[in-house]
């Protein structure tokens, strides 16, 4: 039954999402082919100038068409008028909370990758892949090991800051819809509530550890550059779990016994 | 075996007394009018039977069962608002059903489609208002549950659109389920209707069947209503 839902989520998300995928694409060849073509002529500038311009601002729309796309969907077809076919299907709460979570991961990862690969369309060259590699061996401490453990913690760590993003979204359209009026104003304020919340804590936990690194122990103070991020990343997906944990069983709470269809 | 028992069921919405402390029993193969004025707790109490409320104490049970997803796969419900996915075809609406409820008669769904005409293809967004209502209504009444939910089935349709939907009621239930129509148009329904449940500010002020109404009391359900609701 869960598969089922998860067919007909993607179906009805990713309906919309496919064709703004092709456009970016598509977006992302002419603008290519636009810098290419217009190369050093100086009275064509101007057009290769717009073109890159129009290309960044698409890439930014698609990330916040994504993120509207999930925050329309599961409050239209779980506490919207769609919540009274959602909420009566023979699944329980759960299925209904992961499968909304599921769809809406992908549909991020997905834009993520196109967003990528249309970037790669426009600039992508051998020197920029070397120069892109170089950073990143840079960055995570030189070795080829240190490369693929460092990428493996920031793959993590946006994955799980991904479903906490959306679980404090959903979070927050269950708690705002529980209200009799304004709930749409009811879900931003909360999730401006939850979000400063989260943000306090991180913050607050992120220096006291930076006190304790900088100030602690002795084994701490000998910690290296790639040790020291290790840390703090395991450490951000800790609080980003705990977060997404907090903020599904909020959702399930309010879906199971607040649930206040129109 | 009752299919739908209420225990001292209660609902309060913040001040609001929703449901207090009522006691119902609904036996399989009756069609049951639940009859009140607005803001008397039909919606409530429908609600509560699909699992889209919490009882704030007593208990609300489906077949033996409390309302879960066991409850769901026997319960056919038509909400009052238009629930379908504006953006879906009739088609997928017909696969949607078939995917989630093993009960879902196809066949039965698409006879009815083709009696009024309606085109498989045809997106819901393309359709009038009457023409979404009796989609939904097909669907519902296409499954071949134990008990139907009817939330105002009638309301906001002209009077032929009514006949059409009350026909298709009657003409599609299965004979040992229970139909529940929550109503305040009283004329309309009371000819199929064996048993009536008359609601008043969350109790259950009348529990009768019809024939007792009309032979006993000399009285059309209409008139029985229009007497114990006056509201002067």
């Amino acid at each position: 039954m869960f598969l089922k839902l998860l067919k007909h989520e993607f179906r009805a998300s990713f309906r919309l999402l496919l064709p703004m995928y092709g456009g970016l694409l598509l977006l992302g060849l002419l603008t290519r082919f636009a810098v290419r073509v217009i190369g050093d002529n100086r009275a064509l500038t101007i057009i290769g100038t717009m073109s890159i311009v129009s290309f960044i601002i698409a890439c930014v729309a698609a990330v916040i068409l994504t993120m509207v796309l999930i925050i329309i969907r599961f409050s239209r077809s779980v506490h919207g008028d769609e919540g009274y076919l959602t909420n009566t299907l023979p699944i329980g709460t759960h299925g209904i909370i992961l499968s909304r979570l599921v769809v809406a991961f992908a549909a991020q990862v997905c834009t993520f990758a196109v967003v990528l690969l249309s970037i790669g369309v426009v600039a992508l060259d051998q020197e920029n892949v070397h120069s892109f590699v170089r950073t990143m061996h840079m960055l995570f401490g030189g070795t080829a090991a240190s490369f693929r453990t460092g990428l493996l913690r920031m793959v993590g760590l946006m994955i799980v800051q991904s479903l906490a993003q959306i679980l404090q979204i959903f979070a927050a359209i269950s708690i705002g819809h529980s209200f009799a009026n304004h709930k749409k104003g009811f879900s931003v304020l909360f999730w401006f509530v939850i979000y400063f919340t989260e943000q306090t804590v991180s913050a607050v936990l992120l220096s006291a550890l930076m006190t304790n690194l900088l100030f602690g122990s002795a084994a701490a103070a000998n910690m290296s550059m790639s040790q020291l991020s290790g840390t703090i990343i395991l450490l951000s997906v800790i609080e980003k779990l705990i977060v997404g944990g907090v903020c599904y069983l909020l959702t399930w709470l309010m879906m199971k016994k607040h649930l206040n269809l129109q | 075996m009752a299919i739908l028992t209420c225990n001292n069921l209660s609902k309060r919405y913040g001040s609001v007394q929703a449901l207090d402390a009522i006691n119902v029993n609904i036996e399989p193969g009756r069609i049951v009018g639940l009859l009140g004025p607005n803001g008397s707790g039909k919606t409530t109490l429908i609600k509560l039977a699909n699992g889209l409320l919490t009882p704030d104490s007593g208990e609300i049970l489906i077949d033996e069962m409390k309302p879960g997803p066991e409850t769901k796969k026997i319960v056919s419900y038509l909400p009052e608002r238009n629930f379908l996915s504006t953006w879906m075809s009739v088609r997928q609406l017909l696969d949607f059903f078939c995917d989630f409820y093993a009960d879902f008669d196809r066949e039965r769904a698409m006879a009815m489609l083709s009696k009024l005409q309606i085109d498989e293809k045809q997106r819901i967004k393309q359709m009038s208002k009457g023409t979404r209502e009796k989609v939904q209504l097909i669907l519902i009444m296409s499954r071949r549950a134990k008990l139907y939910l009817l939330d105002e089935p009638i309301g906001g349709v002209d009077p032929a659109a009514r006949d059409y939907i009350l026909q298709t009621i009657i003409g599609n239930y299965e004979p040992n389920a229970a139909v529940i129509i929550s109503t305040h148009l009283i004329a309309d329904v009371e000819q199929i209707l064996d048993e009536v449940l008359f609601i008043n500010q969350g109790h259950i002020i009348r529990h009768s069947p019809v024939d007792v109404i009309r032979e006993e009391m000399g009285k059309t359900v209409d008139a029985l209503f229009r007497e114990e609701f006056r509201c002067f």
